[in-house]
């Protein structure tokens, strides 16, 4: 007898996971790496290697990160690229899978996808999946924590922040908004920002990535935040304390704002009630006091509370996996 | 010293002491011979129930040997039966750990997520089209 799998994807910039009707949880980097040359393929006795594997073996790789602006660049490499972290990761979740079992998917892509990059997934995918569903990812967050009351998911990725406002029914288009301003562009903000000051230190993506998941903040105190960064090879400790708060407030005020204008545009009867609750998720709700700054920038507006949810990493997959197990069989039967 | 005592004693009533416990003691043997026989009777009576009851048992356990040889050869027969049809008839499916834990579908009663479902089942056909 065949078994019929569901599965729960938050395919994003930086890491992409997984939830499975098995009770699988998978993260990995998203990124596929390719041997540079003739030495680095006979190193490794692979044509590539996936996310974290590659990310340590970067020297040797070329690097590719298909999903780079939060959705799939739509060169032929990136779209390969995709496609092979895509089926790595579900013959990872589910190794046992038999000939004639069946897999049915739902992916979550940002709220403002183009349909040309929603298509290239269905496109890469439909040979190792037998349904796939395409939702957007702050509406799967909302579906992870059934939060379908007035309520705004504010998901922070690395490549794009998405807002969703819902009401007791399936968001509109005006109810979502989805911004370029999110991890990656707090990255190139925070190197920008220590190369002006310290020209001479030497930095690399992995060193502001460690830098911001441990000490991004946006409170307005806090302890001295030192690093050890290194000059022409000496390690010394640099206070980048002021740096990384001024950085960190750069991602979070154009968030504030786009929440401001969501509130505003809504239902003036529930406006108070939408403020009251903002829900953040995402990597980005990892910044230390990211809900405290989003509550002082409501304080014009009456106020507000913020929570940052539980499960950051896996609350888009969980949502989406929900969605699928929730799903009578003759709804997917129309896909 | 009573009459007899003084007789025994003095050797003179014997004889007449003997003649005078004859009866009693010819009874005391003819009941004695008389309680001897009812008790062979029925001794042989016991004897005859058990050797029935003997006879019985060993009718039970030969019937129960006859029954277990008929089913050690049932099962032999059976066994040789299930060696021939394994491998063409019965195919052996693995069954896989991930099968077992599967979660299985529980399909939402919610009316309105039912409606977003759709929704959003509509949009995914609109989506392959478009």
């Amino acid at each position: 007898m065949s078994n019929t799998f569901y599965i729960g994807i938050d395919l994003g910039t930086s890491r992409s996971c997984l939830a499975t009707s098995t009770g699988k949880r998978i993260s990995t980097r998203t990124c596929v790496g390719y041997p540079k040359d003739i030495i680095s393929q006979k190193r490794f006795g692979k044509d590539y290697l996936l996310g974290d594997d590659a990310l340590n073996n970067r020297l040797a790789l070329n690097m590719i990160w298909p999903l780079a602006d939060g959705i799939i660049c739509e060169d032929k490499k990136s779209i390969e690229a995709t496609g092979l972290i895509l089926k790595h990761l579900i013959a990872e979740a589910l190794p046992e899978k038999q000939a004639d079992d069946k897999i049915y998917v739902a992916i979550g892509v940002p709220a403002q996808a183009s349909i040309n990059s929603k298509k290239v997934i269905i496109d890469i995918t439909k040979s190792f999946l037998d349904k796939i569903l395409i939702v957007s990812e702050a509406f799967s967050v909302a579906y992870s924590i059934d939060r379908f009351d007035e309520c705004l998911i504010v998901d922070i990725g690395a490549g794009t922040t998405d807002l969703c406002r819902m009401h007791g029914s399936m968001p509109e288009e005006e109810d979502q908004v989805t911004l370029n301003f999110a991890g990656n562009f707090l990255d190139n903000v925070i190197t920008q920002a220590i190369l002006e000051k310290f020209p001479e230190v030497q930095l690399t993506p992995q060193i502001i990535r460690r830098i911001k998941e441990k000490h991004g903040y946006v409170y307005d105190v806090s302890e001295p935040v030192q690093v050890t960064l290194t000059t022409q090879g000496l390690p010394a400790e640099y206070d980048i304390t002021d740096i990384l708060k001024e950085c960190c407030l750069k991602l979070t005020n154009p968030i504030s704002q786009a929440i401001q204008k969501l509130i505003a545009t809504f239902d003036p009867d529930f406006q108070k009630k939408l403020r009251n609750n903002i829900i953040i998720a995402g990597g980005g709700s990892r910044l230390k006091g990211i809900d405290i700054s989003i509550e002082k920038s409501l304080e014009k507006y009456g106020g507000g509370d913020a929570e940052c949810i539980q499960d950051a990493e896996f609350c888009g997959s969980i949502g989406a996996l929900k969605m699928c197990i929730e799903m009578p069989d003759d709804y997917w039967e129309e896909i | 010293m009573s009459l007899i005592g003084y007789e025994i004693a003095t050797g003179i009533g014997g004889g007449k002491t003997i003649v005078a416990m004859l009866p009693g003691l010819t009874i005391l043997t003819l009941g004695g011979i008389i309680v001897w026989q009812l008790w062979k009777k029925k001794i042989s009576q016991l004897d005859q129930k058990n050797v029935k009851t003997s006879d019985k048992l060993t009718i039970a356990v030969n019937r129960l040997i006859t029954e277990n040889n008929e089913l050690s050869k049932k099962i032999n027969h059976l066994q040789t039966k299930i060696s021939t049809l394994q491998p063409t008839t019965i195919s052996q499916k693995s069954v896989t750990l991930d099968s077992l834990i599967n979660e299985s579908v529980k399909v939402t009663k919610n009316s309105s997520k039912l409606a977003m479902l759709k929704q959003i089942v509509a949009d995914n056909v609109a989506l392959r089209t478009t």
